[in-house]
């Protein structure tokens, strides 16, 4: 499993990064899609990735949400950097079986993004630790 | 009673009187054309409303001395009324009319751009192709993500759905791609299950890795379209595979 044990620091973000923190609900879905949506566009992203993305985002977050505890902060960053826009979503989970590869949820996040990884901050489910998936879409000049 | 009404002054008491009584004996004739709308999306009681007013609006403006009927007056008035109603209140959040008629030139321009470049256009390539702005193409492509799903013309388009089904018939090449999944076996029944045009869309996305807007062409809808449907169905699995 491509887990890494810590989230991106402040310091790996570029300069252009956006985070948004809402409610761990699924009501807050649309706006975490649109956020995601409208930055691809003005990346510059083409249309076919920037729908992809949004549908990645739906996913991981429902997942995220689904797997968090009550009251649960979900955050989510977009960074956009020269050759790709990366999105990182985490949320305090009370399991880490958020995405599994293997899984058709896998499947349909690997198809829609370049690139999937997980991550959790090492503490553990038990001691209300964080889950987090990374997506990765990469340029059209610079993909394939 | 429209002849009556003329030889009213239309500041007294009498001549509002009349009238009103003119917009009472009309209102079946509004309420029967705001039952024609029905089932689009909008609240019946909305419907009703929207259509009285242009019957109050016919009555107002028709004028009795061109020897037409009123009725062949009043009912294109209040069907515009009602259309007005649609056009201005399709979108999920509230919208200038400028931004969406800059949607529609998007979306326009969009369809065109793709035949050409063989793939979705950027954000830039659409300015470009409009010769506008990219910050206002931005702003009415993120304003566009709003619009409401059911519009007036949502109607299928049949020969698109035949032919969804003949793609659909294919789903055994679904088994080389299901390979790498380990819940296969819970998921195939459950994409049997998906509507036919659902399941087309979804197979061709994620087992035949075609693109969404390669997907739009070849089924016949656009690639918004297809990333609701895409949408929908991965929220149904996400459901059922619990």
């Amino acid at each position: 499993m491509t887990a890494a044990a810590k989230p991106a620091t402040n310091q790996q973000r570029g300069d252009r990064a956006i985070e948004l923190r809402v409610a761990a609900k699924l009501e807050n879905l649309a706006v975490l899609r649109t956020l995601v949506g409208a930055v691809g566009t003005f990346e510059d992203l083409d249309f076919d990735a920037v729908a992809d993305l949004r549908l990645a985002v739906d996913e991981v977050c429902t997942r995220l949400i689904r797997s968090a505890i009550p009251d649960a902060t979900l955050a989510i960053v977009v960074d956009p950097r020269d050759d790709e826009l990366v999105v990182e979503a985490s949320t305090t989970c009370d399991n880490y079986d958020v995405v599994t590869p293997g899984s058709f949820s896998w499947h349909v996040l690997t198809s829609l993004t370049d690139d999937v990884q997980t991550f959790q901050d090492g503490r553990g489910p038990e001691d209300h630790g964080l889950f987090g998936v990374t997506l990765t879409t990469r340029r059209a000049g610079s993909r394939r | 009673m429209f002849r009556e009404l003329a030889t009213l002054d239309a500041d007294s008491s009498d001549f509002q009187r009349h009238r009103d009584k003119i917009v009472e004996r009309c209102l079946p004739l509004a309420d029967h054309i705001a039952r024609r709308f029905e089932g689009r999306g909008e609240p019946r009681d909305d419907l009703v409303q929207v259509a009285r007013v242009g019957l109050v609006n016919a009555v107002a403006r028709f004028d009795v001395e061109t020897g037409s009927d009123f009725v062949s007056f009043a009912v294109p008035t209040i069907m515009g009324e009602v259309r007005r109603h649609f056009r201005d209140n399709s979108w999920s959040v509230k919208v200038p009319r400028r931004l969406k008629e800059l949607h529609l030139r998007l979306g326009a321009a969009t369809a065109e751009l793709s035949q050409r470049l063989g793939r979705a256009p950027t954000a830039t390539e659409l300015a470009g192709e409009l010769d506008m702005d990219r910050t206002e193409v931005i702003e009415g492509l993120v304003a566009g993500s709003s619009y409401n799903t059911l519009s007036i013309d949502s109607g299928g388009n049949s020969a698109g759905d035949d032919e969804a089904r003949a793609i659909a018939d294919t789903l055994g090449d679904v088994d080389t791609g299901l390979e790498r999944i380990e819940n296969r076996e819970a998921l195939r029944p459950l994409l049997e299950g998906l509507p036919d045009r659902e399941r087309t869309v979804l197979v061709l996305r994620f087992f035949e890795s075609m693109t969404q807007t390669q997907i739009a062409e070849r089924v016949g809808i656009s690639q918004m379209h297809v990333s609701r449907l895409l949408a929908k169905s991965l929220a149904r699995l996400r459901d059922e595979l619990e």
